[in-house]
């Protein structure tokens, strides 16, 4: 299913004009350090969006390419990065969408939203996509959307 | 009586004034003089916004400018 999701994401950059900014942060890389359950990574390397050029959607089919989809994610993390690469964002309608299962690591959903709601300064739309997430993850989604001026939407 | 009658005349056509005016349009002339600026006098609208980007993911519906892509390969 989250082979799928990369792949939909991909395809969604390849639509973007050159007019638009992206950047993308994915969790579930192996993480170097045995106390960190995963890694994430992002494109470009630096995390700051780029304009959706040729060369640029290029790397970024690549990269999701090689983004793994059997590894656990840390989704704090995801979207403390998220909503760094968000702040750079010159263009003023700024969205970050999630895809995923919306698992929070410790289960510890409210921290979580009440960390992404107080980080999210600059005012971006967060529209989640659960895929087949849990019911608890399932509710996290929903009130992260509603919180953050976006939209929920489950795949199953 | 001759000077009365006159001095009557006089006294009654100082108080009337006649009908009461209806207002009057103001001549398209005079709205044009004041009107009559420059033809490049408007400020340019130059806030006009760009028309948004459009991503369709999943079905979903997203415009923006700006957008970060969160992936998980959590199974």
């Amino acid at each position: 299913m989250l082979g799928v999701a990369k792949r939909r994401i991909a395809h969604s950059i390849q639509e973007l004009s050159a007019k638009a900014e992206f950047a993308i942060v994915y969790g579930g890389f192996p993480s170097a350090r045995p106390e960190v359950p995963a890694a994430l990574q992002t494109f470009p390397d630096h995390g700051r969006p780029v304009a959706a050029l040729e060369p640029a959607k290029r790397g970024a089919e690549a990269f999701l390419a090689g983004a793994p989809v059997d590894r656990m994610a840390v989704l704090i993390d995801d979207f403390r990065a998220a909503l760094r690469s968000a702040e750079d964002l010159a263009a003023r309608r700024k969205v970050i969408v999630y895809v995923g299962p919306g698992y929070v690591h410790d289960q510890r959903y409210e921290e979580a939203l009440r960390e992404i709601r107080l980080r999210n300064t600059v005012g971006a739309r967060i529209f989640p996509i659960g895929v087949s997430p849990y019911p608890e993850a399932d509710q996290f989604l929903k009130a992260l959307a509603a919180q953050n001026g976006g939209t929920y939407l489950r795949v199953d | 009586m001759r000077l009365s009658l006159v001095v009557l005349g006089v006294v009654v056509g100082a108080a009337y004034q006649g009908e009461p005016r209806a207002q009057a349009p103001v001549a398209a002339g005079e709205l044009k003089e004041n009107l009559d600026l420059p033809f490049d006098a408007a400020a340019a609208i130059d806030d006009e916004e760009d028309a948004p980007e459009i991503v369709v993911l999943y079905g979903q519906v997203l415009e923006g400018d700006g957008f970060i892509f969160v992936g998980e390969g959590t199974t």
